[in-house]
């Protein structure tokens, strides 16, 4: 009977709650948009891990493929990378998948990527569409090794968009609310560093 | 300077962790130089009181075997010497769902009694986002099992 | 120089907060302290001009007490601008930070501030060849929240389509063209003649609808995003650019790279020539 008490309170509140969903996000608590930027910046961490894994050249194909599938679900369908260098400084654009096969596909024995402890998050700013944006920044350092030698180098700024909305999903029949945190174009920059 | 003292110990106490384990399930990396241990053997789980419902799921805190099982679990695959160490590992924690596609709900903030989800998972995508990530952030909060005693749903929250 | 070598030094004390006493510098530690001072975002800047975050980019609470601090606005000023190339002098820049920080009426940006826009130098594919063309850009409110929408555009090959001759030497329909049912249209709408020649005095070509057209019938096709800039009216009677320093050192990132004192007329010339309207 407790059961079917919060059944119906549960119903209740979802009412409510959908109803002022719109104003609930508008007033976002402090804390909970703290919480958000730390899960933002947790996905922009593992989308750094996933890039690390993918650029080994130890890790088999099959892994390999499996961790760029993981990567690609944090972005959102059609997200880009836009590409410059301090030699060539207009922008050139790469799907993200194309971003990591090109990465994987690198010619070096041995690719170490690194990330600096620097990071950036603007506030989040909303969409006419209602999603709210924001862009995280983060510096990465790229090292391609030869045998002992080293043959290529450089330090990028990345800036990658945020993208953070109010869902509701289905589960067991349960109605959950969650917080949609997927990562959108990137732009990646060259620094004289 | 604060950071290594810092790390240290984190490092002490994970060893004090992962040594208190040993006699747990999950699969505990060894040092090639290090023979392997004998485990003992498992103890026979205590005989289950017989279920007042059995058709029925039950949604609770994890009991504490139940929780220091996953939390093996989830340590082992994050600190896995080698993939095939954390995939052995990610196959038997599996064995304790009812299907590898067990929804995962994690919860990152709580607030004056609202919770705050993020994109629900599946079991098998977490453990291998543990793999692949070695985050091993979150502590189980509850879980749902079957009548048959596996876990149906899992929900975790930031330790 | 002194100038440079005290701002320098003002950069280094004011954003090292590890201390350094007798502790080796590693190349990493380096470059991570020179990232920390770089304004990374647009967004930073302003939170910076504005005292908002502290010297680690955390945003401060709005009861904090030194939440838009004017102490610490005019400190975060001081390393806001391009100390290298900058084309004004200390003591503009002084009464500037004054006149924003002032305790009477301050003045704060924002994305969602007045006067103000992005200048976007682009390529397109044109007729077979990669040329370039500029963009100005501003933020809209729109929908449940805001946008950046194109509010016009230069482009070298239309400014000259349209150059209509006046006066005496100008092609034109005589004014008894009316008797003969306009037959001589078809001597004036020929390709690549001058069909501008026959409008209104006061014609003014719209190029954005032009632009649009030629790329909603791909003629125009966008190949890369070359620069940005943003200019600044917000502060009333001062104008100021902010560009992207991408360089060694502490003074990177969006810092302010021109700044003007500006009357009614001079904002109007100025405008004009951003717009490249002469």
């Amino acid at each position: 009977m407790n059961r079917r008490y919060n059944q119906i309170l549960a119903v209740a509140l979802l009412t409510v709650l959908t109803a002022f969903s719109a104003v609930a996000q508008n007033a976002v608590d402090p804390n909970r948009e703290k919480a958000i930027d730390s899960l933002a910046l947790e996905k922009v961490r593992d989308l750094g891990k996933y890039i690390k894994i993918i650029g080994n050249k130890n890790t088999p194909y099959t892994e390999a493929t499996r961790v760029m599938d993981r990567a690609e679900e944090l972005f959102a369908p059609g997200s880009e990378m836009g590409v410059s260098s301090l030699a060539k400084e207009e922008i050139e654009y790469y799907k993200v998948r194309e971003y990591f096969r090109r990465l994987m596909a690198l010619n070096y024995d041995k690719v170490t990527i690194e990330w600096y402890d620097i990071h950036y998050i603007s506030k989040l700013e909303r969409q006419p569409d209602g999603r709210y944006v924001g862009v995280v920044t983060i510096y990465q350092k790229f090292e391609g090794r030869n045998g002992d030698k080293l043959a290529y180098k450089d330090t990028t700024k990345k800036d990658i968009t945020i993208y953070v909305e109010k869902k509701e999903t289905q589960i067991a029949g349960r109605t959950i609310e969650f917080w949609d945190v997927i990562l959108g174009d990137i732009r990646v920059s060259e620094t004289t560093i | 300077m604060n950071k290594t003292i810092r790390n240290l110990a984190l490092l002490a106490l994970l060893l004090v962790f992962v040594a208190s384990c040993k006699s747990q399930k999950a699969v505990v990396d060894a040092t090639p130089d290090e023979p392997e241990v004998e485990q003992p053997a498992p103890k026979p789980d205590p005989k289950p009181e017989p279920e007042p419902e059995p058709k029925k799921d039950v949604r609770s805190a994890p009991e504490p075997s139940l929780d220091m099982r996953l939390n093996n679990y989830f340590e082992a695959i994050a600190n896995a010497s080698s993939t095939d160490v954390a995939n052995r590992n990610i196959r038997e924690a599996l064995g304790l769902f009812n299907s590898g596609n067990a929804p995962v709900l994690i919860i990152f903030y709580q607030a004056n009694g609202t919770e705050d989800y993020d994109e629900p998972t599946d079991i098998t995508k977490y453990l291998n986002y543990i793999k692949d990530t070695g985050n091993n952030v979150h502590k189980v909060k509850e879980v749902v099992r079957d009548p048959s005693g596996k876990i149906k749903e899992l929900v975790l929250v930031r330790k | 120089m002194i100038k440079q070598v005290l701002l320098i030094s003002g950069i280094f004390i004011f954003l090292a907060i590890q201390p350094l006493s007798a502790q080796i510098i590693t190349d990493n530690q380096r470059v991570e302290e020179q990232l920390l001072a770089s304004t990374k975002q647009l967004n930073q800047f302003f939170s910076r001009f504005n005292g908002e975050e502290d010297t680690r980019g955390r945003e401060f609470e709005p009861d904090d007490r030194q939440y838009r601090n004017s102490r610490l606005r005019k400190r975060y000023l001081s390393i806001l601008f391009d100390e290298e190339n900058a084309g004004f002098s200390e003591s503009l820049f002084q009464e500037f930070v004054d006149r924003v920080t002032s305790d009477a009426d301050p003045v704060f940006l924002s994305l969602r501030s007045d006067n103000w826009f992005a200048v976007v130098n682009t390529t397109f594919a044109y007729k077979g060849k990669s040329v370039p063309l500029t963009l100005y850009m501003q933020i809209q409110q729109e929908g449940l929240g805001y946008e950046w929408v194109i509010s016009d555009l230069s482009f070298e090959p239309y400014k000259s389509l349209f150059n209509k001759q006046r006066g005496q030497t100008k092609e034109f329909l005589h004014p008894m063209s009316h008797e003969l049912d306009f037959m001589n249209l078809r001597k004036a709408m020929v390709k690549n003649g001058s069909p501008e020649s026959y409008t209104l005095a006061d014609f003014k070509p719209d190029f954005l609808t032009l632009f649009l057209y030629e790329v909603k019938m791909g003629h125009l096709v966008f190949e890369t995003v070359n620069r940005v800039n943003f200019h600044f009216f917000t502060v009333d009677g001062w104008y100021f650019s902010l560009s992207n320093f991408n360089r060694p050192g502490y003074n990177t990132g969006w810092l302010i790279s021109d700044l003007l004192k500006i009357n009614a007329q001079q904002k109007q010339d100025l405008l004009k020539l951003l717009y490249d309207k002469n």
